[in-house]
């Protein structure tokens, strides 16, 4: 397959971002976003449209769908699982629990709070249940799939039990939705994640050598029992900032990946960067499509982003299979 | 000079010993096979050595210093181990991979110098793999493919090479052509080979010594004249097998025999 840089890359996601911040219930043309930053007081009510919904929404996109990417590709690599993400790892469990015990509880904040800190629970579970049981790769990722059946049954049972009548709210949250983020957390999540990714990318090297399995690991001088789990908790933490951003928005830590490995081939020199990019434009298509496809109901992104990104998934598979094995 | 030294080694899986007391030693510059039935030990005795499973007791000793003393990164600028079916995951490209082995060299941070770039080419030319630098693993057959992760294991410049099974999928082509590569870095570097191999003639034909594993012992080791005895293999492997000189090289040659056959042997 011919292969695509990651300059292009950037370009797409220059692209997404505008068509982003120029569609919705009102649109605006590029020339029209150029005029209301530059005089804003003639627009005052495009302004208040653009820089409080439009701007601040597009950048949470670009944000959750870039994490998730760069999570799912390092969990990936270092289980050496192509199924592997921050989803089936058991994550998206541990958050469903607590978004749960948020929309129970009904304070303000507490959804995201309690998201975050159910994403690094089962994070910290399943760093205590290999460490004491000295899990494979394998074993590890069964482990995750079976902690998200566990927590996830459970938050439905809480919910349909407590609030019935929030249960909407919930599903809500439960799909991923970029609508309901909490500004303060938006405006932290550039001073966590940014430097997240630049680790990340600093460590490409132990990345590459990680996928090739850890007995090749150890003799390449990496020791993959303690860096394992360093991985896990990096990728933990960066899931659990989105999720605390927007719910559980599957799909993309599967597939990005994936799909960013046809383009610019498997070295993390260049899947991490190109990750962030595809990760974040996807999702901002995503949610761009979910906001104006059926107006004026907005659509969860995760229905959209499992849909859109499914069908595209299929056809790359369609293309690939034989030549490539995942 | 004993480059590598077993000490009564005992290493297992959770409560399963496996190997029990091993003791052997590896001069520099030697090809030694590790042989035994399934279930010896033979690759729970390479991953010993490759300080991928630690020892339960015993010692493993690297030019006198014990390996549990060495830190990964030295130990991995001088052992190089190739698992058996090892399986890329990921479409990485020739090039990429033998980079990636230069890792204990350069660190986290440092790009390839130019000396790095030569060893890489070195071994490339060395490998008759230049023209496949850029394609990605998955283009490549099954012999070619295990040519690419000897050459990456030879690009780490290592001073002794583990190898558990290298010739298990491949055909009688690939099987000499990739024996025949190390053993030419054997000669030319005095690069020290432990090789874990199923083929008891292709052992014979290229070790110097060889060290049987019985039930996770060291039944016997020596040169493969010493070894390769019918009275020793018929024990250990439970089978009649007659063993002859190989008209060309001398070295003793296996064959098996069939049970409809057997009964000839017996007159």
């Amino acid at each position: 397959m011919k292969k695509i840089s990651i300059f292009s890359l950037l370009i797409f996601s220059v692209l997404a971002i505008i068509a982003g911040i120029s569609l919705g219930t009102e649109n605006f043309s590029p020339l029209k976003i150029y005029k209301i930053i530059t005089e804003p007081q003639t627009y005052p009510f495009e302004k208040t449209i653009f820089f409080q919904l439009r701007l601040p929404r597009v950048w949470c996109g670009f944000l959750v769908g870039s994490g998730l990417s760069v999570a799912g590709l390092i969990l990936q690599s270092v289980l050496k699982n192509p199924l592997a993400e921050s989803y089936t790892i058991g994550i998206s469990g541990g958050a469903s629990l607590g978004i749960a015990i948020g929309i129970i509880s009904g304070e303000m904040l507490t959804i995201p709070v309690f998201a975050f800190i159910g994403s690094i629970f089962s994070i910290f579970l399943l760093l205590i249940a290999g460490s004491i049981k000295k899990m494979s790769s394998g074993t590890l990722l069964l482990f995750g799939i079976m902690l998200n059946f566990i927590f996830s049954s459970f938050s439905l049972l809480a919910i349909t039990l407590l609030q019935k009548e929030k249960f909407m709210e919930a599903v809500i949250w439960f799909m991923g939705n970029l609508g309901s983020y909490y500004p303060a957390i938006l405006n932290s999540a550039p001073f966590f994640l940014l430097p997240a990714y630049f680790f990340t990318w600093l460590f490409w090297k132990e990345l590459n050598i990680f996928s090739l399995g850890e007995e090749k690991a150890a003799t390449l001088g990496i020791n993959p029992d303690k860096r394992r789990y360093l991985w896990l908790g990096i990728a933990g933490l960066i899931t659990g900032y989105c999720v605390s951003l927007a719910g559980l928005v599957g799909f993309v830590g599967l597939v990005i990946p994936h799909a960013v490995r046809t383009c610019v081939g498997a070295d993390h020199k260049k899947t991490i960067p190109a990750s962030i990019l595809a990760g974040g434009a996807f999702l901002v298509i995503a949610d761009t499509l979910a906001r104006t496809i059926v107006q004026p109901v907005e659509i969860p992104v995760g229905v959209i982003s499992g849909f859109f990104g499914g069908i595209f998934f299929v056809l790359i598979l369609m293309k690939t299979s034989g030549k490539q094995k995942w | 000079m004993v480059i590598l030294t077993f000490k009564n080694v005992c290493a297992g899986y959770g409560r399963y010993e496996i190997l029990h007391n091993i003791n052997f030693s590896m001069d520099k510059g030697e090809f030694v096979g590790i042989i035994g039935p399934n279930g010896s030990g033979k690759s729970t005795l390479l991953k010993t050595a490759a300080k991928i499973l630690k020892t339960t007791s015993g010692n493993i000793l690297l030019k006198n210093m014990d390996i549990n003393k060495i830190s990964l990164q030295k130990f991995a600028k001088t052992i190089a181990f190739l698992p058996s079916d090892i399986e890329i995951t990921y479409p990485y490209t020739v090039k990429e991979l033998l980079s990636m082995a230069r890792y204990p060299f350069t660190g986290i941070v440092r790009n390839l110098s130019r000396k790095d770039l030569e060893i890489i080419a070195y071994v490339t030319e060395q490998m008759e793999l230049t023209m496949f630098m850029e394609r990605t693993i998955f283009q490549m057959s099954e012999g070619e493919k295990q040519r690419v992760m000897l050459a990456q294991c030879l690009v780490q410049e290592p001073e002794i090479i583990l190898l558990d099974e290298p010739t298990a999928h491949l055909d009688i082509g690939f099987q000499f052509s990739f024996l025949d590569l190390l053993k030419r870095y054997q000669k030319n570097f005095s690069l020290s080979i432990l090789a874990v191999l199923h083929d008891l003639n292709l052992a014979s034909q290229y070790c110097n010594k060889i060290v049987l594993l019985d039930r996770g012992s060291v039944s016997i080791s020596g040169t493969p004249e010493n070894v390769l005895r019918y009275q020793i293999l018929e024990k250990v492997y439970q089978t009649s097998v007659l063993v002859y000189p190989h008209p060309i090289s001398g070295k003793p040659y296996v064959f098996g025999i069939p049970e409809e056959w057997k009964n000839l042997t017996e007159k």
